[in-house]
């Protein structure tokens, strides 16, 4: 028997409790609605493929709290906190549910009154609301007294924590009162039975006991339909929102950019909010405020305007505010009053960003921030409004092949007064050794080229280089946002591969590998692509390489980007390091998934923002809290920043910076 | 207002260059570009196209047939019109014939102001403007670094000078000014823009067309000829040994004042341009470089 079956000023509970579901089910479902129309908004994009294997993705994410439990580390273990909120919570939806819709709302109560199933899960409920209570009181401390970096102290967040705690009391006393008031004396559930013991014992007259019960029993449920309708208005939209953001994750190889037919493109691009994909819209809502991608992004970190965070709510802000005007505009491409790029976004934030993927790949609801960054760099890339040296690197790959300004003729230059072979001289090769255009040109690069071809030899491999015919593979024009560039450069590099044979494409560079592995495929070509880090591991366990006895080493790795986070190669080059005897490898604190960028990825190194510190001194003040003799590199990119940093903090060579394949020619038996 | 920008399409110098006694070795697969003057000079056009109504722009080369390069650049940049005065000879054109071709198709055009780059990066004479505004019969100013339309008709221009000096000049249209290479980055054009600008049609015009033959534009009818190129070599300078009898603060005078050698004397002329020019004619007359 519950409050609603009772008669209040000759009103019917049930008409009152259906009354106030149907006002706050209404303006739950407006506020959806508007925020689907949102969506709409956005251009098209195919996320419904292999469904089955999406719809699995989203239930380990989202049940088993997978998505939190992955982020959680010594120092920030939020995620465990936030998962048994998560299911104890979800406990009391389903009670909620089962005794306040069917039970009280559908008249069922008598039904369940005094079931063991009612006092099974109200016991289940009593447990986890201690959970519950304890989880929302350690996030309120955190948040307002010890406030680490990521968490902001807002009013929003307040209120959503009092919400539940509120609600986590509420149901103790709605059980104490409930028990108290209608003589229910067992001793489970345990809390309400014994708050209900507790108030026996006091002299509250049952009529104010019976009074209380029911005030509290409708308070209850008001403050439960309150919060539906403030989830839509809230950042806990992402409890909505996230699990489709999880079901519609891109399922390509990670950041492999979209490829843009000019032809079909009404804009190139992201110029406008609606230019953006419905998928790229939804990341808008996902977001949690977490301020993971914050607390990890080398540009934040590094005191540029920069912040992933900043970019997410910055567009939802902007979404919501110019969205009323677009969903009533005539055209869908109406130009809303704000200037996304440069009143929302500024051109500097867009250029700031190194495509590390440390915020994508911390953040717990899957959102996208660097694909975000990149349109909108394509759209400032065809209008021309670019840097000065931005300018200068692309025209330079453009005209000259490579963005070093330096002639293709010269592309073998750096082999000179050395024999290698050249493709164009063979028949048939067992790997094309893709130099790249740091190898080639880059005169502290043109030395991991040439340990890498001395391995080789020595190794016996049967190899070829394409010399002056290798281009610039297009990952820093594509990057930067020069997509029509990057696919000239590509469709110009495929057919000159597909005029030699060979069984795999071998490269020291993480981006090379990356593009032609990953993106090249796009443009339709299918190549076996294997990075050198592997290469070397695959010599060297089948003995083709032997290493010596060599001395004492302490060697940290720097994990590059584009190997580690966007291709997952952690362990080839730690393998590699160890099969160097006698050298023990450190660990930094910030490394693997965690590593810290370089700062010369994503065009980085040429574009070259000028506020904050520079993100490779960082770095290597990393590399020398490790107190480790040579930082290992496997990036001709980290290689020259950190070489670069280096020269200049440890003049004397105390640390030196050296690539995995100079290492192994050091260490190899004579 | 119609502008009409000449341009000219040179060999990237990034790519290394060979000199084979008068000629160019240019290499298997040369590079080349829009002079960087040209494109500066380009962008003002187009700025000047972005903050006033109603501007229209005409980009002219006169090249061999691969100088089509730079007229599509032209159109990727933003240019209304395109127009490809096209022969092998201007390959070796000097810059009086070449100036004397293009004049006879910038005459059928109804242009207000044109502008040009104030030197290429190949020869590098800088001749082409001032013979170019000459045969048009309109004024010049060279060596521009910014230029702002006052109203219509009345063009305000800051020159470039030497040691970052800078000279305001007013100059009414119709005008030829010829712009620095350092007046400006050049804005980038996307691959994009470039591939649709492939479509676009572009104004084919023959020496015929505008009443020349090659002989015409041809190296005989050049007033240059080029005797030999050779690689720059680097140029000694001499050093002033003082006169040991000096005092110290003598020879300190003489070694800081640039080591002047003894016996040549100079003078500093100044007054109008005219008056100028028939000193610097009666210069060369007396000391015989110049016929009398």
């Amino acid at each position: 028997m519950t409050p609603v079956s009772d008669i209040y000023w000759h009103i019917s509970g049930y008409a009152i409790f259906w009354i106030l579901f149907a006002i706050a089910f209404g303006l739950f479902a407006q506020r959806v609605y508007f925020l689907f129309r949102l969506l709409r908004l956005g251009r098209r994009e195919e996320r419904f493929q292999s469904l089955g294997r999406r719809i699995k993705t989203m239930l380990v994410e989202v049940f088993p709290q997978w998505c939190n439990l992955k982020t959680v580390t010594r120092q920030d273990l939020a995620g465990i906190g936030h998962s048994l909120l998560f299911w104890g919570f979800g406990l009391f939806l389903i009670g909620y549910i089962i005794f306040i819709g069917l039970g009280g709302g559908f008249g069922l109560s008598s039904v369940l009154a005094g079931s063991t199933f009612e006092t099974v899960y109200f016991s289940i409920l009593d447990i986890a609301g201690l959970f519950v209570s304890a989880a929302i009181v350690w996030a309120a401390i955190r948040r307002y007294i010890i406030r680490p970096e990521r968490l902001e102290a807002s009013f929003e967040a307040g209120i959503i924590l009092l919400l539940v705690i509120t609600l986590m009391v509420l149901h103790f006393c709605i059980e104490g009162f409930g028990y108290a008031a209608y003589h229910i004396s067992a001793p489970w559930p345990p809390i309400g039975a014994a708050f209900a013991n507790f108030l026996i014992s006091t002299d509250v007259s049952e009529s104010t006991l019976v009074a209380v019960y029911k005030g509290v029993w409708w308070l209850h449920y008001a403050i439960i339909l309150g919060f539906l309708v403030y989830i839509p208005r809230s950042k806990h939209l992402h409890i909505l929102a996230s699990p489709f953001n999880v079901l519609f994750k891109s399922l390509a190889p990670k950041e492999a950019l979209k490829l843009i037919d000019p032809e079909k493109a009404e804009t190139i691009g992201a110029a406008k909010i609606q230019d953006f994909t419905w998928k790229q819209l939804l990341d808008l809502y996902a977001c949690a405020v977490c301020g993971r991608c914050h607390t990890n992004c080398p540009a934040t970190l590094s005191g540029k305007p920069l912040s992933p965070r900043e970019v997410i709510l910055n567009l939802k802000d902007h979404l919501l505010e110019v969205g009323p005007q677009l969903l009533s505009a005539e055209t869908p491409s109406a130009n809303p009053g704000t200037a996304m790029i440069e009143d929302v976004i500024t051109e500097e934030v867009i250029w700031d960003c190194t495509t590390c993927y440390a915020c994508q790949e911390v953040c717990p609801v899957g959102i996208e921030h660097t694909v975000k960054l990149i349109d909108m760099r394509r759209n400032l890339v065809e209008h021309g409004r670019v840097s000065p040296s931005v300018a200068k690197a692309l025209e330079s790959v453009r005209l000259l092949g490579n963005p070093w300004e330096q002639p293709q003729s010269a592309r073998l230059d750096w082999a000179e007064g050395r024999k290698v072979n050249l493709i164009q001289d063979r028949e048939e090769v067992d790997v094309l050794y893709w130099v790249g255009c740091a190898g080639a040109y880059d005169p502290r690069s043109r030395d991991i080229s040439l340990a890498v071809v001395s391995l080789l030899e020595r190794a016996g491999v049967n190899y070829a280089l394409l010399g002056t015919e290798e281009r610039c593979c297009g990952d820093p024009a594509r990057r930067m946002g020069e997509e029509g560039l990057f696919q000239m450069l590509a469709r110009s590099n495929i057919d000159v591969l597909k005029k030699y044979r060979f069984n795999r494409i071998l490269t020291h560079c993480p981006h090379c590998y990356n593009m032609l592995k990953n993106e090249y495929p796009q443009l339709g070509a299918q190549f076996e692509v294997v990075h050198h880090s592997q290469f070397l591991l695959e010599l060297i366990h089948s003995g083709k390489i032997k290493l010596q006895e060599g001395q004492e080493l302490r060697l940290t790795f720097h994990d590059p980007c584009y190997l580690g986070r966007y291709n997952g190669i952690y362990d080839p080059p730690r393998q590699v390091l160890q099969a160097i005897s006698k050298a023990t490898l450190i660990e930094m604190r910030l490394n693997k998934t965690k590593a810290m960028c370089c700062g010369a990825g994503g065009g980085q190194i040429w574009i070259q923002s000028e506020k904050g510190r520079r993100i490779e001194d960082m770095r290597f003040e990393q590399v020398q809290e490790v107190d480790a003799q040579i930082v290992a590199t496997a990036c001709p990119y980290c290689t020259i920043m950190l070489d670069a940093v280096a020269q200049i903090k440890e003049p004397t060579g105390k640390i030196k910076v050296m690539d995995i394949a100079e290492l192994v020619v050091r260490a190899l038996a004579q | 207002m119609k502008i009409v920008v000449c341009v000219k399409q040179v060999l990237d110098t990034r790519v290394p260059l060979a000199v084979n006694g008068s000629v160019v070795q240019k290499e298997p697969s040369p590079v080349y570009i829009m002079n960087p003057a040209d494109r500066i000079a380009l962008d003002k056009a187009l700025e000047m196209k972005a903050s006033l109504v109603g501007e229209e722009i005409t980009v002219i080369t006169a090249g061999p047939a691969r100088a089509e390069q730079v007229l599509r650049m032209a159109l990727a940049a933003g240019a209304d019109e395109v127009v490809h005065l096209e022969d092998e000879a201007f390959e070796v054109a000097d810059a009086y014939t070449t100036a004397l071709a293009l004049s006879r198709v910038i005459k059928e055009l109804d242009y207000t102001m044109i502008l040009c780059g104030n030197r290429s990066l190949d020869i590098g004479a800088g001749q082409v403007p001032a013979f170019l505004a000459e045969s048009l019969g309109i004024p010049q100013v060279t060596g521009v670094m910014e230029l702002e339309i006052m109203s219509p008709g009345r063009v305000k221009l800051w020159r470039r000078l030497e040691k970052g000096r800078r000279q305001a000049i007013e100059c009414p249209l119709p005008a030829l000014y010829a712009v620095d290479s350092s007046a400006g980055q050049p804005r980038y054009v996307s691959e994009f823009s470039l591939r649709r600008a492939a479509k676009r049609r572009i104004r084919s015009l023959t020496l015929a067309d505008i009443g020349l033959t090659q002989a015409d534009v041809g190296p005989q009818a050049s007033l240059i000829r080029v005797v030999s190129l050779s690689p720059p070599k680097p140029r000694p300078k001499k050093i002033y040994i003082p006169d040991g009898s000096l005092s110290a603060s003598q020879r300190m005078s003489y070694l800081l004042s640039g080591g002047l050698a003894k016996g040549k004397e100079s003078s500093l002329l100044e007054g109008t341009a005219d008056y100028l020019a028939q000193q610097i004619i009666k210069y060369l007359i007396d000391e015989g470089i110049l016929p009398k």
